[in-house]
């Protein structure tokens, strides 16, 4: 008996890793789809963004002008700044991938299929394997691949951060030519307009050249030195180096330190935002990570001209 | 997990006197734009919202309404929203775990602590004459005096505490927009448009 039990285990044990990765990779084909449509798709709606205890609707237009990717954003309260900018130089290879790397650190699980703003969507759950990052749900639109439904829920179960779409209009080629994509008025666009996303390779600095690294790896994260932030008067240089798995990214800025410098921290949602010194720098680390995460970062880095 | 519980109960109960579902969960919406419902109650909205419709247009409605109130500005009412307002300012006030203690002058040039330590042991005396008075007795120095000798070590202790803070202060969180904004740029996980966190995490401070 115990032989039979033994046999019908060891014989439904790959059946079921088959079933899991079968799944793991729908799910992750689902993702892919996913950041494509983000990119490539024009569309409008009002999306509800909660954080904080509190709600906030923005009205959003994505659309493809000229071959050019450009976002408006407009919050719908009092401070209801227009934001908008062109994305221009956005290549496509620098979107999340979602590859079976990720495997190491997140298990990917296809979940219900619900419907957000009216429009039917499959729940994908992207469940890290560690305390180090938080878990991320997307519901994905069935027809358009477009994500409806975001939500990142921390180690205790809650949810900090979710951003849904309360309608949503897809628009075609003659709509975006005819200029309609937001409806109210154009939108002025505030000092961040035109902001160039210059995310193509060659603007990243390899780590060999970097003054700081980790001293142990941490696990799924790799470090990459972005472009030095431009200096506003009375900034010392801010180097900004990008620590990613993928799904979750770490920016870390490091200048000289002030004498009036001091050590603080906040958030906002999903995002922290921690400063540390060492080595007469300051360190400041901003992620939607926990701070735990950040902190562990901070202990991980050292100096490399010594 | 209370707040959870209370905005049950309070669902329960509005349910039974309404006897209306729709009613029910627009007053829900609106007590969440108001920033009164648990956060229990909003997630649930959230994902009402993605199925009804008559509710995402009474979203758009309320949002509108309250854009127009606020536009108007200096309402003489000051709604639940704007007390959240003031509690979240409370909140967001750096902790003073230790308070340093200054001597303020006050009019009459006596220290400000100094004030209800009089008063302290004017009481204490009067109680002390009572006792004298009663028991005819000269161990009463010691009573009236170990009042105030509990109160000056207080004050003392007081006094040598150092203020600390870890809130970021206008220059600071001036600097961690800018760090938002970079971060938002170079950030190629964000799956949403990394302008909508930018525009929400800038109206943060």
């Amino acid at each position: 008996m115990k032989k039979i039990i033994t046999f019908a285990c060891l014989t439904c044990l790959p059946l079921s890793t088959f079933a899991d990765n079968l799944a793991n990779n729908e799910a992750l084909n689902l993702l892919h789809e996913m950041t494509q449509s983000l990119s490539q798709k024009s569309y409008k709606g009002i999306l509800a963004h909660g954080k904080n205890g509190n709600i906030t609707t923005l009205k959003v237009s994505h659309t493809m002008e000229n071959g050019e990717e450009v976002e408006r954003v407009e919050r719908q309260d009092k401070n209801g700044t227009a934001y908008s900018r062109k994305v221009t130089n956005y290549s496509l290879s620098k979107l999340p991938k979602f590859n079976e790397q990720m495997q190491a650190v997140y298990s990917f699980d296809l979940g219900k299929i619900k419907k957000v703003a009216s429009r039917p969507c499959q729940l994908v759950i992207a469940r890290p394997k560690d305390r180090m990052r938080y878990l991320q749900k997307y519901c994905v639109d069935t027809e358009t691949s477009l994500l409806l439904d975001y939500t990142i829920i921390d180690k205790s179960h809650k949810t900090i951060e979710q951003f849904v779409f309360t309608n949503l209009e897809i628009l075609d080629e003659n709509t975006v030519k005819s200029g309609i994509t937001l409806a109210s008025a154009p939108l002025t666009s505030n000092s961040h307009s035109d902001l160039k996303v210059n995310l193509l390779e060659s603007s990243v600095v390899p780590e060999t050249d970097a003054l700081w690294s980790l001293k142990e790896t941490i696990k799924g994260f790799s470090l990459r030195k972005a472009p030095m932030m431009q200096q506003e008067q009375g900034e010392s240089a801010t180097d900004h180096y990008i620590l990613s798995d993928g799904l979750s990214s770490v920016s870390i800025f490091i200048s000289k330190k002030a004498p009036d410098s001091k050590e603080t921290g906040t958030h906002s949602g999903a995002l922290n935002v921690v400063t540390y010194y060492k080595n007469n720098f300051v360190i400041t680390l901003v992620g939607a990570v926990p701070k735990s995460t950040l902190k562990s970062i901070f202990h991980n880095l050292q100096y490399k001209a010594h | 997990m209370g707040d959870e519980i209370s905005t049950l109960i309070f669902r329960l109960v509005s349910k039974i006197k309404v006897g209306n579902m729709s009613t029910t969960i627009t007053e829900h919406l609106s007590a969440v734009l108001d920033g009164e419902a648990g956060e229990f109650e909003q997630r649930r909205l959230l994902d009402e919202l993605g199925k009804d419709n008559d509710l995402q247009a009474s979203l758009a409605c309320y949002a509108l309404i309250g854009e127009t109130m606020r536009d108007e500005k200096q309402s003489s009412i000051a709604g639940s929203s704007f007390l959240q307002g003031i509690h979240d300012e409370i909140k967001a006030e750096p902790e003073y775990s230790h308070v340093e203690v200054t001597e303020k002058k006050v009019s009459n040039g006596s220290p400000v602590w100094i004030r209800p330590l009089t008063g302290f042991a004017m009481a204490a005396s009067v109680a002390a004459i009572a006792f004298i008075g009663l028991q005819s007795s000269v161990t009463l120095t010691g009573n009236t005096a170990t009042p105030l000798v509990v109160a000056n070590q207080q004050v003392k202790a007081t006094s040598t505490m150092v203020a600390t803070t870890s809130y970021p202060d206008a220059r600071t969180r001036t600097l961690y927009k800018r760090y938002m904004d970079s971060h938002a740029k170079y950030d190629a996980t964000t799956p949403m448009m990394p302008s909508v966190r930018v525009v929400s995490y800038n109206a943060d401070y």
